[in-house]
């Protein structure tokens, strides 16, 4: 009896870990996809790979990819900011309050996840263009990036603090501390996995955003994924996988540097 | 808080000194205002503009005549607009279905495991969240493409005869989908499960449950406030998903957003644009409202919510 | 009651603080007098402006033209319908379509021979097709793209199209495009139908559709059909089939039953500070020196009359005006009419 419950959990984990590899699989092989088509030579690859070529990395690296991303990687880490401060104080103030004035709030608050982007793209510039003034610039996509970034720093921070018994504050607080300091030693470390979390998903919501963006640019802000967008809408050239590549591995160096001082899996949640 | 049973008597407070959490809830809910300002001013007030005048006819750019239903008889009269709408809710739920199982199993490995290929699988994991859309679909577009990498091996093997048209077809769509959306739910469930005490289920295992059944009557319970986000999160990412849909839709098929964007950009026929704009957000709203009152009904007495 | 403001505090400073820094880091540049912006497509068409346009122009006015690359024609003639015609460009490139809808929408500046001189030297359908409200800038037109190896002599109709000796490598193109439109208008030409009775159009498609290689929504999404070479025949707008039949083994033609035009057009806002430079750069682009040189760097059709081009040019775009009077150019209010319409049946009959 038990020998056999022994073996069908062997087979559960081996099948777990079956599925595992798979979907390790499915996740990855696109983006080695991307990544091969940037070095190889042909503009639309064959298979199986043969040759090799750096030519489109010679076209990615250049003034005119490198400043969208540059301004992109700007865009989105003030976005990350506002979002972290403005999404975990909103998480935390739900966190501490009753549940139906909770669930109006965080309803609110994620709904900007629930409309198609692209709408709330074209209402804010009907919206501004009502009121005369040619707004666009790199502050109108940030204030519209941080609409979309607090709804997961909420989620993500709130998450983190499901687990977190007020009553612990509350003894801090009973055994003498400050208010200041049960909020720096107490909420915010407990908090802190959440707010990891919230940036780093705000800041690629925000690196990456195609969407939302669509209207909002301009000139003086024509994001990375636009100005890749606007260039495809013409012509596809292998020299986006490298621009993209490019971007994709700052935001991994961001998440190794980060891994440097938490463990990687705490990096995303938990504690 | 009525859902922590052992909690310390309320005797030890310092006589003279507010309670915070208690008598401050007030002072607490105001730390939400600051944010709940900002997306009232850049998203509510704005989008809410615009659906208003669902409501209304429009003449190209501008809002005349008067209030009318007719943007929405018009779209529900329409045979192909129904069709379209149950396919955007049921790719929509398809994709957050697969998230879920593929995420909890994700999520379950990285946060119960100790194996050294834990902080791969992350990198992994977030890899599609962190390369631009367009390319991202490039990537799937190359793959699954009638002359793309799956059907010539597919072929050279002798696996089909013929090609199979992925491009264009719901498959596609929900494939790609799932890649990207993923993370979302890996992440959210990962958070949940670490706030559960693995101690409870090493002590079901104890009194003789199997990994399934402990997993099924223990884990699944306590981690469902992060299932419920991750669906949640999934399912309204999906219906509002355009560029992912475009691409990989091979523009055949059409969704919600898909017809959104045509309406806005292509055929500039606003009211209509408007009103599918509103038709997603109040099947959006139904959803999470559904799942959380579920959620709230199912409570595990003694679990924090 | 000490310090209660612990977190309140500390929270408002920081919000504070990133606020002001946010928007002194914001970056904004100053338009003087001596600056037009112009939006239009992006990537090798921009790099053909700057050459052709924007760096003569300014070495004879004085005028620096700053270029924005964005999407499609469609996508930059929502952004002035979302800005009341005040949008961040003076000038942008449409097609005639946008043109028509200006006009009616009232957002576009009304461009005469006055503001423009040289539009005198513009056949009459053109100057027509511009509704007064802007100027036609070059004209394309939907040719039958075939691959070389299958065609001992190039394909003199559109009926190879549903020939079921090529269908299996048709390409279809999404109505969200013009040229899915004008492939929509062809198929019901050649089916009996016409612009206002599509439906056997329609039917041509969903039949051809079974066999299709695929559905591109952009003309840049059938490159990999000619680079693998698995597309037949299917139409394409000879200015980009002009470039692909150097690299590919496909080559273009005019059928012998004419075919549809695509107008490319300038269009001011109506609210654009800029006109005067805005009809400057329109009026310069319509110099036949400058429109010698963008025709042959863009491969398209001049718009105005009298340029001599080379043979083979003459012969590949619509050049003389006997060529012109062979290509239609689709009604753009029954278009903008009947556009959602189409696309609708367009995914019913392709699905």
């Amino acid at each position: 009896m038990k020998n056999n419950r022994g073996s069908i959990a062997r087979a559960g984990n081996a099948l777990r870990n079956v599925l595992l590899v798979l979907t390790m699989f499915f996740v990855t092989v696109p983006m080695l996809v991307v990544v091969w088509t940037s070095i190889q030579p042909n503009t639309y690859p064959k298979f199986p790979p043969t040759q090799f070529s750096l030519k489109w990395w010679n076209e990615a690296l250049t003034g005119e990819w490198m400043r969208p991303l540059a301004l992109s990687a700007e865009i989105a880490g003030i976005a990350t900011i506002i979002s972290v401060i403005l999404g975990s104080a909103a998480a935390y103030a739900l966190a501490r309050s009753n549940s139906r004035a909770r669930t109006m709030l965080e309803g609110f608050l994620t709904s900007p996840l629930l409309l198609p982007e692209i709408v709330i793209s074209l209402a804010v510039l009907q919206f501004i263009s009502m009121f005369g003034g040619s707004w666009l610039g790199p502050e109108l996509l940030i204030a519209a990036h941080v609409t979309i970034g607090i709804p997961f720093v909420v989620r993500t921070v709130g998450v983190s603090l499901v687990g977190v018994d007020p009553l612990w504050e509350r003894a801090a607080y009973d055994l003498g501390a400050s208010r200041l300091r049960t909020f720096f030693t107490i909420t915010l470390p407990l908090m802190k996995s959440g707010i990891f979390a919230g940036a780093l998903f705000a800041f690629i919501m925000s690196f990456n955003n195609v969407e939302l963006s669509l209207f909002l640019t301009s000139r003086s802000a024509t994001t990375l994924p636009i100005k890749i967008l606007n260039y495809m809408e013409f012509e596809y050239s292998p020299s986006l996988a490298a621009v993209a590549v490019t971007g994709m591995a700052g935001i991994l160096l961001i998440a190794v540097i980060a891994s440097r001082f938490t463990r990687m899996t705490d990096f995303i949640g938990g504690r | 808080m009525r859902t922590v049973l052992t909690s310390p008597t309320k005797a030890t407070s310092v006589p003279g000194r507010p309670v915070p959490g208690n008598n401050k809830r007030r002072s607490k809910l105001n730390l939400g205002l600051p944010g709940i300002i900002w997306v009232l001013a850049v998203c509510a007030i704005p989008t809410a503009v615009m659906l208003g005048t669902s409501f209304f006819t429009y003449e190209g750019a501008s809002v005349t005549g008067p209030v009318t239903l007719e943007n929405y008889t018009d779209l529900f009269s329409d045979s192909y607009f129904r069709s379209v709408l149950l396919d955007t809710v049921w790719m929509a739920a398809a994709v957050g279905v697969i998230c879920l199982i593929l995420g909890t199993l994700v999520a379950h490995f990285l946060v119960r495991s100790n194996s050294r290929l834990r902080g791969l699988v992350i990198l992994l994991v977030i890899l599609p969240l962190v390369s631009s859309v367009v390319v991202r679909t490039y990537g799937w577009l190359v793959l699954l493409e009638n002359g793309g990498l799956i059907n010539s091996v597919a072929m050279d093997l002798g696996l089909i005869d013929a090609p199979i048209a992925f491009i264009g077809s719901r498959f596609a769509v929900i494939i790609g989908l799932v890649h990207v959306l993923l993370p979302f739910s890996v992440f959210t469930i990962m958070s949940s499960l670490q706030g559960v005490d693995s101690s409870l289920e090493r002590a079901s295992r104890d009194l003789g449950a199997g990994p399934v059944a402990t997993f099924r009557r223990i884990t699944i319970p306590l981690i469902a406030p992060g299932l419920i986000s991750g669906f949640i999160l999934t399912f309204t990412i999906s219906i509002g998903a355009y560029a992912t849909v475009a691409v990989l839709g091979g523009g055949s098929l059409q969704t919600l957003a898909v017809l959104v964007r045509e309406r806005m950009v292509t055929s500039l026929e606003w009211g209509q644009a408007a009103a599918i704009a509103a038709i997603i957000l109040v099947i959006g709203a139904f959803v999470v409202g559904l799942l959380l009152s579920f959620s709230r009904k199912t409570r595990i007495p003694g679990v924090s919510e | 009651m000490r310090r209660r403001k612990g977190p309140t505090t500390v929270f408002a400073l920081a919000l504070t603080v990133l606020l002001s820094a946010c928007t002194s880091t914001a970056t904004s540049s100053d338009i003087d007098g001596d600056v037009l912006v112009v939006e239009g497509y992006g990537a090798e068409y921009a790099e053909i402006f700057n050459e052709v346009i924007a760096e003569p122009f300014k070495s004879e006015t004085g005028i620096t033209v700053e270029y924005q690359g964005s999407g499609s024609a469609t996508q930059r003639y929502a952004k002035i319908l979302a800005s009341r015609g005040d949008p961040d460009f003076d000038l942008t490139i449409l097609t005639d379509v946008e043109l028509y809808q200006g006009k009616s929408d009232e957002l576009l500046a009304p461009v005469t021979e006055e503001d423009v001189p040289n539009l005198d030297k513009q056949p009459q359908k053109l100057r027509e097709a511009a509704h007064g409200f802007g100027a036609i800038q070059d004209v394309q037109y939907v040719s039958l793209m075939f691959n070389k190896k299958l065609f001992s002599s190039p394909p003199r109709s559109w009926k190879v199209l549903s020939e079921p000796k090529y269908r299996n490598g048709a390409l279809i193109f999404n109505p969200s495009g013009m040229l899915g439109v004008h492939q929509i208008l062809l198929s019901a030409d050649m089916a009996g139908g016409g612009i206002n009775d599509t439906q056997p159009g329609f039917t041509q498609l969903a039949k051809l559709a079974s066999y299709a290689a695929g559905t591109p929504g952009t003309s840049a999404e059938a490159v990999p059909f000619m680079e693998r070479g698995e597309a037949t025949v299917f139409p394409y707008l000879d200015g980009r089939a002009a470039i692909y039949s150097k690299t590919t083994d496909y080559d273009f033609t005019l059928p012998k039953e004419g075919s549809y035009g695509l107008l490319g057009a300038l269009g001011m806002p109506a609210e654009s500070p800029n006109k005067e430079a805005g009809y400057k750069l329109m009026n310069f682009w319509l110099r036949p020196d400058i429109q010698k040189q963008w025709a042959e760097s863009y491969n398209v059709g001049p718009a105005i009359s009298g340029i001599e081009f080379s043979p083979e040019f003459t012969e590949k775009h619509i050049v003389t005006p006997e060529s012109l009077e062979r290509i239609k150019i689709a009604d753009p209010g029954t278009v903008q009419e009947n556009r959602t319409d189409w696309s609708k049946q367009w995914s019913e009959s392709v699905r």
